[in-house]
């Protein structure tokens, strides 16, 4: 062999696979290593940034699934759907059918998706929580509103898989996941041990947080309080419900849409500073929206046009009730529908509706009934009354005492909320059967017309894939 | 030289009636029936009528709308030469297709370069370069209401693809969920090009008489260029006043294998011979992406990819993964009639953690030549005996990610236009190799001067830590983790059989043969052999790892049309209210598969068939709940496999009642969903005729050879009730692909 050989040699045994170590240690250019995600206050306003828009689209879920989405579809409209402010137009592109008929199976894709998108947003949350970095009044903010953001996930969450809070307090609730372990296999912890979290995550935040001013689209300590309240309403826990909503009228610094800027207000796609109306939204602009898949698209009649508001709900409203210009007649496929709308800017190619998650005139009706009922009826009157007048200058006013009061502030509460998603959980927390009013067939034949509390479809199954994945979870009844 | 050229037409290779769309009158009958089923009024029914259409009078087959007659062309060319020290080959060669879908068609240039060059004695000198640009338009597939082929199953039979004035229609109230796929073609563009060059240069060093070096590396690039227009006027882009992307993609891939090649003989009479083989290969792969959109074109049909207004993306991302191997291979040869070799292959990969990255495989393997012994070699009606025999490990990194193992944050979650993070993978540490531990034990045979020969093999794979998607608890924030779960079998037969019963001087019959035979089951799971779910499959301890999972479907109720499931295992009690009792009903891996083939040739003229087949496996239809949905998605029109409804009672039929907006969940996932994939296919029948040579030595050229070729000319599919095409891809799902072709080609062959 001669030297060129044996250089040779050598060189393909030993000096090529020297450099193999770092060959093959190759680094993502986009993404960084979770445990280094969250070290300074940027990052956890980047990571808390990207909590918020989770609440609009979960980018973990399949991108395809239009179901992945929690505020800006499936929880402001399954809110009314499953109860009697909307329904389907007959000549219908197919969605949400099962929940409308109440048919939803353990297999339905959109309480799986709510189930998966739900928890995904909490994980990103736990992580901001969770993030050991040194403490200065901006992460205290930051953390402050993950910790509402949590709240408010977990708040939907165990109202919509779990029997209500006042049915059963120890009935089974969700699995309580507040830091990260992929291998955990949670059981359901209680209904009330749940709503200890949330309380406990609410207080926490609104006591972290500072006094900043911040878009409608972020959380602040009012939000904060307004949630608290509406937690406590929920729970049937009237003075809480109160003291927190006075504290949101007293201190947040909100107030009401004039009747004549009403339908303006509804008709703006932009997060406001001033404190009108909006206490907290999801925003979604001309570049992050869910386009078809969004709550707006499915109400608008030049895109989905599914959902309507049914006769039932809109002979509610005076004539002179500002909220019923936003309700228009119209048809669909030759049926005559009510056409919704509080989400006008589906077509909008700059901007894009938010979803509303809290306003003010909920705290007001909050604070109204949780008055009435412990009989401190005159405050009572005069904030379901301050909401009332506003919405119809021309009526007179609430005069109604006793259960006579409740109801009209329940009733009140269904016109002012209505395609928010609000009307399910009332019918839910008073323990009231769902009574569809089938006026002009705004219902098909085949649709049930009642869904009685204790009826199992009142609350959803726990997704097959969850029990397949987690032995030590249990199914709801009838699933 | 060489000159190649074919043309040929394109039709759908599988529809049987039950899976033609309904027409206008059937689709109208079916909707009145289940709008009564429904217990409608006469004024709900009149409405619901109206919006099915009943007051036009179009009869309108979609399929046909989006079906076409396909047509195709290639030609090549090849010349190949050289001298003593210097060989050449090249290639060019150009194909065009239009697929028998609308807005679906190609066109690619290709060419090669191939270069031998003996530099000296001692050393040669190869290159080799292909390359090739595809230029093509592609539909949306799967469940897109852009995509063709869905149009044509959903599109309701009422609504005419044209207007009052013979323009393509796109109005929203005749399409209001699924696009007219006419106007989708002429409105919408979907263009994919793709510049692919692939070069390899190689040297050979004659070290010493028996050492030889080798070296050789090779780049692949691809570079791929997606550019989507979509009109403001209709679909997808509507309301953000139209929207243009464009993607641009660029993988580069170098390889560098080195090897020494050494032989020795031991014996003088080179009886007794030793190779042994080192080498080196190492791999790395880099792509780049970037991307840009944006949103608000003009209102115009004029323009076929106008610039948007509102710049709504731009991004760039990069992936790279690399691969190290030191690999070995020694072998002995004695008297060519018995060979053992044995290799050992050390693979690195950056797919998985440092401590994980590499993986040992080895093998040892044996062959004898039974034929050469003395006392075989006498038995004249035996020409070719051997027997062979092997064992090793192998690994596989298939289905891993480049970055699968690590635990990530992503970008792009943005609130306010504002950058959002949000935890993309759950990572695991500890993921590595798939190992294999397969033995083999095979027999090639010949008999009759090899008129008949044949190969059988039987095989065992033991495989363990199998690389799964594992679900997680979706209370973790994930749903998946890639992991190295458990271990599992596969056992089977490869057999094949080529004999040629007749051979005379002007006339020959061949006839082929051969089917792959495999057990698949899954031996053992992590949690003491807990089952793990994986959509509709389960891998679970003694079934096969692709086992289908889901409720038992046992037909309709004749008394009233309900749908009906098996309650529990016994499968003795049936329900209509939809059970979540699930169990095993088969699986989607085949039993078996393989093809059969004959050909006859007297003298030139020729005639070729072959035969694939396949069976033991389920398909699955991921869209028969709507196309035979009982009612439910009612506005969308059903395949004629819906017309055999319960209508009344006493009927004995497979599908229940059909009923207006039908809430009963007959069409929640079950064994309904899943037929035999069970089918022969013609796959190639070949008429060829050789031009004789007294003719060739005419016109002075070397061969001309005149064919006509058809694939898929004919299928049958043994699951009468199957409403597809039983040949699917690998997931033996039907998801309104892009239907297989029947091709129909005349060609020619000149050599000169």
């Amino acid at each position: 062999m001669n030297i060129k050989s044996i250089i040779l040699t050598l060189f393909v045994l030993i000096i090529i696979p020297s450099c193999k170590k770092s060959f093959l240690d190759l680094v993502p250019y986009d993404q960084v290593p979770s445990n280094v995600a969250i070290t300074d206050e940027s990052e956890m306003q980047t990571a808390l940034n990207g909590a918020y828009a989770s609440l609009r689209t979960d980018h973990r879920s399949d991108p395809n699934n239009d179901g992945s989405n929690l505020f800006d579809r499936n929880l402001p409209l399954l809110g009314d759907l499953l109860a009697d402010n909307v329904a389907i137009v007959v000549d219908n592109s197919n969605r949400y059918t099962d929940q409308f008929n109440y048919s939803y199976l353990n297999t339905n894709a959109y309480a799986l998706d709510t189930w998966t998108a739900g928890y995904s947003t909490i994980l990103s949350l736990n992580n901001i929580i969770n993030a050991d970095i040194t403490s200065t009044a901006t992460t205290s903010q930051l953390k402050g509103e993950a910790l509402t953001l949590r709240a408010l996930v977990y708040f939907y969450l165990i109202r919509l898989y779990a029997k209500p809070f006042a049915v059963d307090p120890n009935a089974e609730g969700i699995p309580i996941v507040l830091t990260y372990d992929p291998t955990l296999k949670p059981a359901r912890s209680k209904v009330s041990e749940v709503y200890d979290q949330i309380s406990k995550d609410l207080t926490d935040a609104f006591a972290m947080m500072s006094n900043t001013t911040k878009n409608s689209s972020y959380v602040t300590k009012y939000v904060a309080r307004a949630l608290e309240a509406k937690v406590a309403l929920t729970k049937g826990d009237w003075a809480n419900a109160k003291t927190a909503a006075l504290d949101v009228i007293t201190n947040g610094g909100y107030s009401l849409a004039a009747a004549g800027d009403y339908v303006a207000y509804w008709n703006n796609p932009t997060p406001v500073d001033d404190k009108v109306e909006t206490i907290f939204e999801v925003s979604n602009d001309g570049v992050s929206n869910n386009g078809n898949n969004s709550l707006a698209y499915f109400y608008d009649p030049a895109g989905y046009g599914d959902a309507f508001a049914v006769d039932a709900l809109v002979n509610l409203y005076s004539a002179s009730d500002v909220r019923k210009d936003l309700i228009t007649p119209g048809t669909k496929g030759g049926q005559p529908i009510n056409i919704v709308e509080k989400y006008p800017n589906a077509s909008n190619p700059s901007d894009k509706d938010d979803d509303k998650v809290l306003r003010y005139s909920d705290v007001l009706l909050i604070f109204a009934e949780a008055s009435a009922r412990t009989s401190d009826e005159v405050n009572a009157l005069l904030k379901l009354n301050q909401v009332a007048k506003e919405r119809d200058p021309s009526f007179i006013g609430y005069v109604a005492t006793g259960q006579a009061l409740i109801d009209d502030i329940i009733q009140e509460r269904r016109k002012e909320l209505a395609f928010e998603g609000d009307r399910y959980w009332d019918l839910t927390r008073l323990k009231l059967d769902v009574i569809r009013v089938n006026l002009n067939n705004n219902y098909p034949s085949n649709t049930p017309l009642t869904l009685p509390v204790g009826d199992d479809k009142r609350i959803w199954p726990i997704p097959q894939d969850e029990i397949d994945a987690n032995p030590a979870i249990t199914q709801n009844p009838g699933y | 030289m060489r000159i190649d050229a074919e043309q040929g037409y394109a039709d759908v290779a599988f529809q049987n009636d039950l899976s033609k769309p309904l027409n206008r009158q059937q689709y109208l009958d079916l909707t009145r029936e289940g709008l009564v089923n429904s217990g409608r009024t006469q004024a709900q029914i009149d409405l619901a009528l109206n919006a099915a259409g009943i007051n036009s009078n179009n009869d309108v087959n979609w399929r046909d709308v989006v079906t076409r007659h396909g047509d195709f062309t290639n030609l090549n060319f090849s010349a190949a030469g050289g001298d003593p020290r210097t060989t050449f080959y090249t290639s060019i060669g150009y194909n065009k297709q239009q697929s028998p879908v609308i807005g679906s068609d190609f066109q690619r240039y290709s060419g090669s370069i191939n270069l031998n060059h003996k530099a000296s004695e001692k050393f040669t000198i190869a290159l080799n370069i292909i390359g090739s640009y595809l230029d093509q338009n592609s539909p949306t597939q799967s469940g897109a209401f852009r995509n063709p082929v869905l149009a044509a199953a959903f599109l309701k039979p009422t609504v005419s693809p044209y207007d009052s004035n013979g323009k393509v229609n796109f109005s929203r109230t005749s399409f209001n969920q699924v696009y007219n796929p006419l106007a989708v073609v002429q409105y919408d563009r979907a263009i994919f090009r793709n510049i692919k060059t692939i070069s390899t240069i190689s040297g050979i060093y004659n070290i010493l008489p028996d050492l030889y070096f080798t070296t050789k590396f090779g780049i692949d690039y691809i570079n791929i260029q997606e550019q989507s227009y979509r009109n403001p006027f209709f679909g997808d882009a509507r309301t953000t006043s139209g929207s243009v992307s464009n993607l641009t993609s660029s993988v580069a891939n170098w390889v560098w294998t080195n090897l020494l090649d050494y032989h020795k003989d031991f014996l003088k009479s080179k009886d007794l011979g030793m190779d042994i083989k080192l080498g080196y290969e190492a791999q790395k792969s880099k792509l780049y992406n970037t991307s840009a959109s944006g949103t608000g074109v003009p209102f115009t049909t004029l323009l076929k990819l106008p610039v948007p207004s509102t710049p709504t993306l731009a991004s760039a991302d990069r992936t790279d993964y690399a691969q190290a191997s030191v690999f070995s291979v020694l072998q002995f040869n004695y008297k060519s009639k018995y060979s053992i070799n044995g290799s050992y292959r050390n693979d690195g990969s950056s797919r998985f953690g440092p401590n994980n990255r590499y993986g040992n495989f080895w093998s040892v393997g044996g062959a004898w030549n039974i034929d050469k012994e003395e006392f075989i070699s006498k038995a004249t009606i035996l020409s070719l005996l051997k027997l062979r025999a092997s064992y090793g490990i192998t690994g596989d990194n298939r289905g891993v990610a480049p970055y699968d193992w690590r635990a990530t944050y992503a970008f792009g979650n943005d609130y306010n236009l504002q950058p959002g993070s949000f935890p993309n993978t759950v990572g695991n540490p500890v993921l590595t190799w798939e190992s294999n531990q397969q033995t083999d034990v095979g027999l090639d045979f010949g008999l009759f001067s090899n008129r008949l020969t044949g190969t059988i093999d039987w095989y065992q794979r033991k495989s363990k830590d199998l690389l799964f998607d594992v679900p997680l608890s979706l209370t973790s924030g994930f749903t998946t983790i890639k992991s190295n779960i458990g271990t599992m079998q596969n056992k089977g037969w490869e057999i094949a059989l080529n004999g040629t019963p007749v051979r005379t001087r002007n006339f020959s019959w061949d006839l082929g043969f051969n089917i792959s035979l495999n057990k698949n089951k899954v031996t053992s799971l992590p949690n003491n052999n807990a089952d793990i779910n994986d959509g509709n499959q389960i891998h679970r301890v003694g079934k096969d790892v692709s086992s289908i999972y889901t409720r038992l479907w046992t037909g309709v109720d004749p008394a009233n049309g309900d749908p009906l499931w098996y309650t529990d295992a016994t499968r003795k009690t049936t329900t209509n209210n939809t059970p979540s009792f699930r169990d095993v009903i088969g699986h989607a891996s085949p039993t078996a598969f393989g093809s059969f083939s004959t050909g006859l040739n007297f003298k030139g003229l020729s005639v070729d068939a072959q035969f694939n087949y396949q069976y033991g496996n389920l398909v699955y239809d991921s869209w028969g709940f709507i196309l035979t949905s009982d009612g439910s998605f009612p506005t969308l029109n059903k395949n004629q496999k819906q017309l055999r409804r319960w209508q009344k009672p006493g009927d004995i039929t497979d599908l229940p009642i059909y009923i207006y907006g039908n809430s009963n969940n007959s069409t929640a996932e079950s064994s309904r969903w899943y037929y035999k994939g069970d089918f022969i296919r013609l796959r190639d029948l070949t008429v060829s005729y050789q031009l004789p040579k007294s003719i060739m030595d005419k016109i002075k050229l070397d061969n001309i050879n005149l064919y006509a070729k058809g694939t898929n000319l004919w299928t049958k599919a043994f699951d009468k009730n199957i409403t597809f095409d039983p040949e699917q891809g690998f997931n033996g799902t039907n998801d309104l692909q892009v239907y297989i072709q029947r091709t129909f080609t005349l060609g020619i062959r000149i050599g000169f």
